[in-house]
Formats: structure tokens, sequence, C-alpha cells
């Protein structure tokens, strides 16, 4: 998810309340874990229903899909 | 006086058509194009106010709006369709895209085009969403809030139907939700001026619509002030469906005529009343029993020929008419006529060649099944 | 170790000259970046700096640097502590010209090397820059200094005329003024603004090693890595190595303050212990625990820390870091929570207000902190903290709202007794000792739109 596009609309937590949380100002919460087979397609349509197209499925693993954590997360303040 | 025709050609010189199917189909869509396009537009705007519920959670509202929106532009397509292919008005490919360059009604067809043409744009950017900045896709989109009036007024000038009653509720209740979903939209935008010209345009825009209704498509004698060119004004009442033809006489044996071919004559009278003529064509068939043909349509001088309004036909024996009605349909050579006869209501089809002073041609009296 | 920091303040004093200096340098004593602080008045023109440290190295597009400063170890000054060499190989692998970012923004309010060393020896930072361009080929330096500081940048643009004057540099340097706020200072950050945009952090890739300014491979450097450039490039790696541990080699830059005699900019040997550098700035014996790297730091108790080296590895076994090199032990009279709760709160306001879990989470929490200082929670506070605590980090485009996370954690560990004594009695232990002082963590005056002077 690209956190600056995301405005917390929590249209993904509504389609995949298993795999994304949101916390008390209504922004998602994703633990990166691999999307389980039966949920790519609700992952997919997840991807596209975003307003601000925040959100990309990633292959974690040849085959699987994977929902990718905050983006750009390795980046430092202070350089 | 002038004939009708020049030798050798057909009855469509000059331009006596008639609407054919397509330009039903085009009034169709265009009306439920619009009313899906607001429907849209309104589960747009719910979505942008986030507004949601148990029953009816965000996403729905975003995949109905995606979906919605898909099926009206798709509308608008065979919309769009139908009246380039339509003989009927002078409306061109070109005309679908480039506004202001067909002589049909040109202002109020171009807010059709100039809809269409934004709506292409919203279309195009939103499949191609991903590869474009959110920005840029957010700022055409917002182009839907000048896409949806200029569909709206389009209906209204071009709109054959615009004056009917129900179309008008239809009209009227796509004003009101679209003007009730801006008005909350503009009460959630954050910038004042964004809202003050937004709720300046949303009230003055209703009365203005309005205001043209009732002055421009209610009054009569609207198509001409439309800019239809003077050419099509003739063209026979599309929805006037109940023939005036009795049933007369009684017992005479079912006719049946299937592309029978007739010959006859055609002659044109002054009248009834000033700046009329009729053109009467008589004739029979060819093959025995030979039924008597008598076609009479009335219409006004226009060009070198004359433009027609409305007719009779009558097919049958002498003293007692078998089948006859009016006119319902005239486009290029072909002629229809809804006749009663015995056997209840049937449709009767010409084709006609008028050559001079003759006429040969071929008719057919169908039932449903024919 | 403690004896070469006595030594520091000692001999520091007594070295004028370039001659001197060579020699002191060779005996691995650490005034190598501060040589001449203490009796200039100002900057050091640019004979004096040539002076005292010899002529530039013949600049080229020599690998010899770049391997250099991998085998001296020289690690960011910034904060992140990045191997410098490696930045810089990464920078030269990729085709097409080069430009070099030198990183005066220096936005740790804790923090004052930065400005002291472009005040004071402008030229070392430059040389560094420009020796750092010819090695990864670049044809252009960028030095970003905050637009606040007029007179900063006044000196390096006068440091920067002389150079010309002298036809010194092959390649051109820009001195740049931009808008101050505590992301600005980030790489990303400063890439976006030289580009044309805004100095906030960008979450989408590349890395301005790869696609910087002008989408061209950009090395941003800390202005003090580059002095130590400066340095390698002329003395070697070898000399380098003289000073500081194996793992954490060369000097650093130190700025000390709060309960001490004589706070201010140092240099030490990496790998000093803590405890010496607070104890050679005269640290008060009744200090509370030390805030240990800045305000993106942690909070120690004294024994704690006192024994350990100022070095990455050490540090992080107690989980803090050096940062950029700030230590500031608490006076006796000042309350942790409500300096932390300061500190906090303007740290939610210098968000670059992008992203929401920072936007809504950073002032939740610098709220919970104010009350827990003031003595008047609502609610379940400590619990509260706890959820967003865990909630906030890690979910930004910028580290930003972790490091504000790591500095409130820190606290409520550190001044666990007072979060206690807060929220059953409502006053701190300081307030027994009498009214606790307040405000004496700098946080910057605001001068409109976020930014301050």
């Amino acid at each position: 998810m690209n956190p600056i596009a995301c405005t917390g609309h929590g249209l993904c937590a509504d389609l995949l309340p298993e795999l994304v949380g949101l916390d008390e100002w209504g922004y998602p919460m994703l633990d990166g874990a691999p999307v389980p087979g039966e949920l790519m397609a609700l992952a997919r349509r997840a991807v596209r229903l975003c307003p601000t197209l925040a959100l990309r499925l990633e292959p974690a693993a040849p085959g699987a899909g994977r929902r990718r954590p905050a983006a750009g997360s390795d980046w430092r303040v202070m350089p | 006086m002038s004939g009708i025709a020049h030798a050798g050609q057909p009855l469509a010189v000059p331009a006596v058509v008639g609407p054919s199917m397509l330009w039903y189909i085009t009034r169709a869509t265009g009306i439920v194009a619009l009313v899906l396009l607001t429907g849209t537009v309104m589960l747009g705007v719910i979505g942008t106010a986030r507004a949601a519920s148990q029953r009816w959670p965000r996403i729905v509202t975003a995949s109905l709006h995606q979906n919605l929106g898909l099926t009206a532009a798709a509308l608008v397509g065979v919309h769009v369709v139908t009246t380039v292919l339509d003989p009927f008005a002078p409306i061109g490919l070109v005309s679908a895209f480039i506004p202001f360059s067909s002589p049909y009604r040109p202002l109020w067809l171009s807010l059709g085009t100039v809809a269409f043409d934004l709506l292409l744009a919203v279309l195009v950017t939103s499949l191609l969403r991903d590869r474009l900045s959110h920005r840029a896709w957010q700022a055409v989109h917002l182009l839907v809030y000048a896409c949806w009036p200029a569909a709206l007024w389009h209906g209204l000038g071009t709109g054959t139907d615009s004056r009917l009653p129900w179309v008008l509720a239809i009209d009227l209740a796509c004003m009101a939700a679209v003007a009730w979903a801006a008005w909350w939209r503009l009460s959630l935008a954050a910038s004042p001026a964004v809202r003050g010209t937004g709720l300046t345009a949303l009230a003055v825009l209703p009365v203005l619509t309005a205001a043209f209704v009732i002055e421009g498509p209610l009054r009569p004698g609207w198509a001409l002030r439309a800019g239809t060119p003077p050419a099509l004004l003739g063209r026979a009442p599309a929805t006037a469906a109940d023939g005036s033809g009795t049933s007369g006489g009684a017992g005479r044996a079912a006719v049946r005529l299937v592309n029978a071919r007739f010959t006859g004559t055609v002659t044109v009278t002054a009248g009834p009343g000033e700046h009329r003529r009729t053109v009467t064509i008589t004739g029979r068939t060819v093959v025995a029993p030979a039924e008597r043909i008598a076609i009479v349509l009335h219409g006004a001088p226009s060009g070198g020929g004359v433009s027609l309004t409305d007719g009779t036909v009558r097919i049958g024996g002498a003293g007692a008419p078998a089948w006859s009605g009016p006119v319902v349909a005239l486009a290029g050579a072909d002629l229809v006529a809804s006749v009663s006869g015995p056997g209840g209501r049937r449709q009767a089809r010409f084709t006609l060649a008028i050559s001079g002073r003759s006429v040969t041609g071929t008719v057919s009296l169908l039932t449903g099944g024919e | 170790m403690a004896s070469h920091a006595g030594r520091a303040v000692a001999t520091e004093a007594a070295l004028a000259a370039g001659a001197a200096a060579r020699r002191a340098a060779r005996a691995g004593i650490t005034s190598r970046l501060t040589a001449g602080w203490h009796e200039a008045g100002g900057p050091a023109t640019l004979r004096e700096h040539l002076q005292r440290y010899g002529p530039l190295p013949q600049p080229g597009r020599n690998r010899a640097l770049i391997d250099a400063v991998t085998a001296a170890g020289l690690t960011g000054r910034g904060g992140a502590g990045f191997p410098t060499g490696i930045k810089m190989r990464a920078v030269a692998s990729r085709r097409g010209p080069a430009v070099v970012v030198a990183n005066g923004m220096e936005s740790e309010p804790a923090s004052e090397k930065d400005k002291a060393l472009l005040a004071r020896a402008p030229h070392l930072v430059l040389d560094g820059a420009v020796l750092a361009a010819s090695a990864v080929g670049a044809d252009s330096v960028h030095v970003c200094l905050p637009r606040g500081r007029r007179r900063l940048a006044e000196a390096v643009e006068d440091a920067v005329a002389e150079r010309e004057r002298a036809g010194l540099d092959p390649v051109a340097i820009a001195v740049r003024a931009l808008p101050h706020w505590y992301v600005s200072s980030e790489e990303s950050a400063l890439v976006h603004w030289l580009n044309g945009g805004e100095a906030k952090p960008t979450a989408v890739p590349p890395r301005p090693y790869e696609k910087g300014v002008g989408q061209r491979p950009t090395l941003v450097d800390n202005v003090e890595t580059l002095a130590h450039v400066a340095l390698i490039g002329r003395y070697g790696p070898a000399w380098f190595r003289r000073a500081g541990l194996p793992d954490a080699p060369g000097t650093m830059l130190v700025t000390v303050a709060g309960a001490v005699r004589a706070p201010g900019v140092y240099e030490i040997e990496a790998g000093t212990r803590v405890g010496d550098i607070l104890a050679m700035s005269g640290m008060a014996v009744d200090a509370g625990p030390v805030l240990v790297g800045g305000y993106f730091g942690t909070w120690h108790h004294a024994e704690e820390v006192a024994g350990v080296p100022m070095a990455p590895g050490p540090l992080r076994a107690i989980g803090a870091s050096p940062g950029t090199g700030a230590l500031f032990p608490l006076p006796a009279d000042c309350c942790g929570l409500a300096e932390t709760a300061r500190v906090l709160a303007w740290l939610a306001g210098q968000g670059a207000g992008q992203c929401g879990p920072c936007v809504f989470g950073l002032p939740a929490i610098a709220d919970d902190f104010a009350q827990l200082a003031a003595g008047r929670p609502k609610g379940p506070v400590l619990d509260r903290l706890d959820r967003r605590l865990g909630q906030v980090g890690g979910r930004g485009a910028c580290r930003h709202p972790d490091g504000a996370v790591r500095l409130a954690r820190s606290a409520l560990s550190a001044f666990a007794a007072d979060v206690r004594s807060h929220l059953s009695r409502r006053a701190c232990l300081a307030a027994w000792r009498g009214q606790p002082r307040q405000g004496v963590l700098p946080v910057p005056r605001p001068a409109g739109d976020g930014e301050w002077l």
C-alpha cells in the first residue's frame, strides 16, 4: 500500500477483513502476509476498487500473491 | 406545378423520409442512458461522501458506480451509433465527435456531442487508471459534472419526445436527483470558493432549464426553432398508432398480399387549404384478383417538391373498402400504413417507384407473423 | 579511551598551524575536523584551510577515493550510519553524470554540529563534496541549507566564491536554501525539492542513488561525512582508522547540552564511552536520564549508558543509536515526561502530513503524553499509549512516526517512576524538589507553516 495515497476510505477492510484491519482513525493495517488462494479474487477487487489506487498486489513467492506493506518503509529520516 | 419526383427517381427525393427502427432505438437508448448516468453520478457522490451503512457497504457503492457507469457508456455508444446510421437525420460519424458539424439542430446536437466526448474521456481515463497519476485521473473525472447537464439539455433540445409527460417526468426526476447529489457533495467540499460557485450554479441551472423547457420544447414549432432541417419537418407522426379506418363492409374474403406488384398513376393537386398539396396515387395490383390501391398523401410545397406530413391508404374493391388506415411511416421509397379491415388491424407496406406520372411498386399486407 | 577524551580538550587549544595539525593528526588525537575552532572567530578562510590541512588532492574520476573511503570504514554522520563507500560506489556504478548533494539541513533541534562545522570549516565540507563529485562522476554539487539561516548560507556562499576565484574546483557548487521542516532533511525530501517539488519525503521508488536530482544518480551525504571524506582523501584510510574502534573507525562530532557545565560541539573518537564524553563536558552529579541520539533517540539512565561506547554496535545492544550524536542529560529540576511531551507535540506537528497514521496517530500520542505529564489522564492512558505506539510505527512513507514512537517508549521506561507518581499523586519526582523547570529541551520557534528558524 502506498501510505501517501491512502486516505482511509476503508473499502479494502470491508472486502478483506481477514487480511486488513483498521486502526482507530480508519486507516488500514496490513501484515504483509501472502494472500491465500481463495481470497485472491477478492484481493484483486480490492485493488481495483480502492478510490485512490493506493493498494497493490505483489508476488511474494512464485505462484502466490502478496499484499505489500507500507511502501518505502526502509527510507531514513536523517541521511 | 412541379411533380413530386423527377423522372426515374424514387419518392425519396426531395428527402421525404420517416422514422425507422433505428430512430426509435436512438431515442430509447438516449433516455435510458440519461437515467443510468444520473444513477452513476449519484453513486459517485455517495462514494465521495464516504457514506455507508451496515447493509450498504462502501464496496457496493464503488462497484455499482463502476458497473453502472460502464453500462451507461455502452448505451450511449449504441445511442450514438444508431443516430449516425439512421438515415432520417443528416448526422454523420464526424458529428459524433465534433460539435457543430451537423445541420440537424446544431446547438442541441452539439451538446450531445460534447457530452459524448467528455464521457469518452472519463471512460478512457478510468480504464487506464493504473497508468495515470491520481490527480490526472481525478481532474478528468470531475468533467462528468459538465457532461451530465450537457446530456440533459441535449435530450431536452433534440429529443423528439421531450414534450411527452412521462419523458418530462423522467427528466425532472433525473435533474432533481443530480441537484440533490451535487448539493450534498458541495456541502462536503473544503474550499468556500468552490462551495460558493457550486451552490450558485446549483440554484441557477435548474431554473434556467425549467425556463428553457417551458419556452422551448413545450411550445409548438420547437422542431423548426431548434434547427431541424426543413426537409425533415414533414415526417409522419411516429406515435400515432390508432388508425381511423373503418372495417367497412361485410364479408369480403381476407385479402392476402405479399410483395404484390402494382401499377398506377400519380397526380398532385392543390389543397386542402392554403399552402397545401395533395398527392394521389391510384392503381391496381397486377396479379389477379386485382386489388385497388389508393394512396392519398398531404403536405406542403418545399423546394421543388412536396414535404409530406400525413396520408391515408386504401386497399380493396370499389364501393366497400377492404382495408384502410393512416400512413404511419415514410422512409425513402417505403411507405407503411396501419390499416384496419375484416380480420382486424394489419400493416400495409408499399415500395414505390415514381416515374413522371406513373407509379410502380409492391404492396404487402402483413399480419404480425408475416 | 578516557585519556583520549581528556587529551582532546587539553590539546585542541594548542593547535594552530597546519604542520602542527598534521603531527597531531598522525598521533590520532581528536581535533581533525575541529582544528582551530576555538581560536577562530569565524569561518576558516581558504588560505587558512589549505595551510592547516594541505592542498586538495588532485581530483579525477578515480576509484581510488571510493576504495579509500570504503577501506576507511566511514559511515554516514547524518544519523543513519550507512557505509559511505558503498553509497558512493552505488552512485558511481550507474551510467550518466551524477549529482552530489551535501545535506546541511540538520533538522534535529538537539544537534548543533553541522551548523558549527559549516560555520567554522566550510572548506572541509566543500573539499569533501568536490572530491566525492569527481569520484562518482558528478558534474554539480548542491549544498542544502535551511533558508532561515541566512548568515550561515552567506558564510558558505563566501567560501564557494573564494574557491571559484582560486579556480579550485572542476565542478559547479550551488548553495540552496530549503524550507526547514523536521522531515525536509530526509534524502528523498531533499531530492524532491531539488527537482521542483516540496521538501517532503516521497514514498515511490526509485531511490536517490538510482534516479535523484534531474533523474540522475544522486549521492546525498551529511556535511560532516563529506568533511571526513576530505581528510581521507588527503591522509588515507589508515590514518582515518587510527582513531576510533575497528567497527566504528574515525572521529565524530557530538553535541552535548542539558545538565552540563560546558555545553557545545565536541569532536571525539568514535567509541569513546558516553560517560567519558559527559564527564568531559562537566555533567552535573544529580542529572537525570540522558537522551541519546536526539529527538529520534532514546532516554537512558546514566548508569546504564555511562560505560557504553558511542558507536552503533554497542549502543544498539542497549536499544539506542548514536543518531546525529546529540547527548542531553536531563537537569535534576526538570520533568522528563513533560519535556518529552513537548518534544512529541512538536514532532507531531513536523510530520509531512502525507500519511494517515502519522497525521492522526502522532498528535494523539502527544496528547496522551501531555495528559500523563500534567497528571490528568483521561481514561486508561497507558493502555491507550501502548496500543497507539504499537500501531503508528512502520506505516508511513518515512521513518518520522517511528522515531517519535521510539522516543515515547524510551521515556515511559526511563521515567517509569515518574509515570507512576504522575498517575497516582499527580506530580513528578522533580516537583517534589521544587517547581519543575520547563522547556529545557530545545523546541524551535515556529516561523509559519511549520517551519522554524
